[in-house]
């Protein structure tokens, strides 16, 4: 009796065992599906990258987008409200706001990302040759990103297209140099912080070069902080880049851009304000979308908000 | 000999105000077998490891003197860039904390990988297949599946295995292992000392254990340099230096080791401590710990002396 008791318990604890989940295959970490987990529970987040998509497609599709051709002048229909043939009005020359903010957007991703890979390229490999190789290499590259950051961005902007005249080319050196800075430093901070751990000991022990340390483990490592400053680096460059062309010596017209749309506007700012206000809200708009998205970058590789959000 | 390590003196410090933290180091290590360096902390045991790897942290230490021979082949003469070749492929080095020497930001398969891409020409796939012969070689379950997995995701015992796997990848002639299961617990300590010897005499290879764990040494190793204060004191066979250790430092450590039975009591312990490197003891290091020290003792320093065969003393009173 109390043995027939006993094998029953026994089944049922080998059973309770049996249904015990087998050891789940070890969760996934991979960086992406994170960030992508912590874009999906931010409402911020996801607004962000939803305006960015429609400003990238915006100013891809742009030649078929716009309505009108956003350099044809027409005199006869210039500085008009919003209407259905023109959805955003038309400027001092008569051409459609909406073709211009299209075109514009161009323009602005052009620049941002240029100015924005340059920097990134360069600060990066600026920031890990330093921390890594340290003494005076970290010195002297050092001092020499100090100087730059000392000079506020629209000044070296103005002073390089001065200098070197106004275009597309200059201002993309201008906005790299400006921004170069931000980068070296976010990846020499953990570059000197990696360089001491043992692991990149072990990797030395195995044989590795320091080339290979630098971009195999320290590189990576320095991925996540690197993508928030690089998308927070893509809102500067764009606002500083329509600063400059606000002040009239970034693009030139008849190229649109939102800064010069804006300068151009400033002489009907009382009778017209919409032709300020469109272009305005174009610039905010995509600063803030790179800003939004820059911000929940950093909460995804932040793991204590990764842990609350579950 | 497969390594040969010939009067190897480092010194920490510039060149005016040099402190030797190794002084003229002489060992050597047969094909094939496991000698052990003993010592406690600060003894040198682990500068004479990185020494060996040509990883000291330069400018603070470095190399004043002194030839290591790799099969004839002196490593001190080597760049940085001939030393990359022979690091990993000749010499690799275990390290203590599995926790920290892999990178926590790859996967598994991707650091293993890493040695052969270094150090061969394989392919992707071959690579692949290398690294699971590896991990099944080291015992992991499910080789394949683990080459995806993070090191956060293994416990420290598959960790060391992992980085096992790694200094064993290209059939190194020698594998300096520093104090490789310290940072495990016992049952753990013991499958992984099985395991090195197991790979050990599978691969044939040459393995220096850097430890202060004499139980270790005893259980593995069949010769031990003992050091202290950054000099060779003894050598000899394991059993020869556990039954009649002629140094007295040695004989220090042997008492040291608590024993079942003897609970009672305090524990023997060595009076003292290693001295300081600025204020080294004229004569004999050990002298002002050593019990049987004398005046000569005080005054003049030993030889390192060879008493039998392959037995070397330094001491002017061999027990």
């Amino acid at each position: 009796m109390i043995e027939a008791k006993l094998k029953e318990n026994n089944e049922g604890v080998l059973a309770q065992n049996n249904q015990m989940p087998v050891d789940k295959k070890a969760k996934s970490s991979n960086p992406s599906k994170v960030y992508w987990k912590v874009f999906k529970t931010s409402p911020l987040g996801i607004s962000g990258l939803v305006i960015l998509v429609l400003i990238i497609f915006a100013a891809i599709a742009a030649p078929i987008l716009a309505p009108y051709d956003p350099l044809t002048q027409n005199i006869t229909q210039r500085v008009q409200g919003i209407s259905a043939e023109h959805w955003l009005g038309t400027d001092a020359y008569g051409r459609d706001i909406l073709s211009r903010i299209i075109f514009g957007a161009q323009t602005s991703l052009t620049v941002g990302l240029l100015s924005v890979l340059a920097s990134g390229v360069i600060g990066t490999a600026i920031g890990i040759f330093a921390g890594y190789k340290g003494g005076k290499f970290d010195e002297i590259l050092m001092r020499i990103i100090e100087s730059i950051m000392s000079i506020p961005m629209l000044l070296l902007g103005l002073m390089l297209l001065v200098a070197l005249g106004s275009n597309m080319t200059t201002l993309v050196t201008a906005l790299s140099i400006g921004l170069v800075p931000s980068c070296a430093r976010i990846a020499r901070g953990p570059a000197l912080e990696i360089k001491e751990s043992e692991y990149v000991k072990a990797a030395i022990a195995s044989g590795a070069s320091s080339f290979r340390i630098m971009v195999v483990h320290i590189l990576p490592n320095i991925m996540g902080s690197l993508l928030v400053v690089v998308t927070l680096n893509m809102a500067s460059a764009i606002r500083i880049e329509a600063s400059l062309s606000f002040l009239g010596i970034g693009i030139q017209p008849p190229t649109p851009t939102w800064g010069n749309m804006i300068k151009d506007s400033l002489s009907y700012l009382t009778t017209a304000p919409s032709l300020a206000i469109f272009p305005g809200l174009a610039l905010m708009i995509t600063v803030i979308a790179f800003n939004l998205i820059g911000d929940t970058i950093r909460d995804a590789s932040d793991p204590y908000i990764i842990r609350k959000r579950g | 000999m497969v390594l040969d390590v010939k009067n190897l003196s480092v010194g920490l410090g510039t060149k005016d105000n040099q402190k030797l933290i190794l002084n003229q180091v002489n060992f050597s290590v047969k094909r094939g077998e496991t000698v052990a360096i003993v010592g406690e902390s600060g003894c040198g045991k682990s500068m004479t490891a990185l020494t060996v790897m040509g990883l000291l942290p330069e400018p603070v230490v470095s190399l004043v003197s002194g030839e290591i021979l790799l099969q004839g082949k002196n490593l001190t003469n080597l760049s940085q860039k001939e030393m990359n070749k022979v690091r990993g492929k000749d010499v690799a080095m275990i390290f203590q904390e599995p926790m920290t020497t892999l990178n926590p930001s790859f996967t598994i398969g991707n650091q293993l990988g890493e040695i052969f891409k270094i150090h061969s020409n394989l392919n992707s796939e071959e690579i692949r297949k290398k690294c699971i012969e590896m991990l099944t070689k080291v015992k992991i379950p499910d080789p394949e599946a683990k080459l995806k997995v993070y090191p956060h995701q293994l416990s420290g015992g598959m960790r060391q295995r992992v980085v096992i796997a790694m200094a064993l990848a290209c059939n190194p002639k020698v594998i300096i292992a520093d104090e490789p299961t310290t940072a495990l617990d016992v049952t753990i300590q013991a499958q992984i000392l099985d395991l090195l010897v197991e790979l050990q005499t599978q691969f044939n290879t040459t393995v220096i254990l850097i430890t202060h764990d004499l139980g270790v040494v005893a259980e593995t190793c069949q010769r031990a340099i003992v050091m202290y204060a950054g000099q060779v004191v003894e050598e000899g066979s394991v059993e020869e230096l556990f039954e009649h250790p002629q140094h007295p430092y040695t004989k220090g450590l042997m008492d040291s080791i608590p024993r079942l039975g003897d609970a009672r009591g305090k524990l023997h312990v060595i009076k003292g401590s290693v001295p300081d490197m600025d204020a080294m003891p004229q004569g004999c290091r050990f002298n002002p710990r050593c019990e049987v020290a004398t005046d000569i003792c005080r005054k003049e320093a030993p030889e390192l002396e060879i008493t039998s065969d392959g037995r070397r003393v330094r001491c002017w009173h061999k027990l």
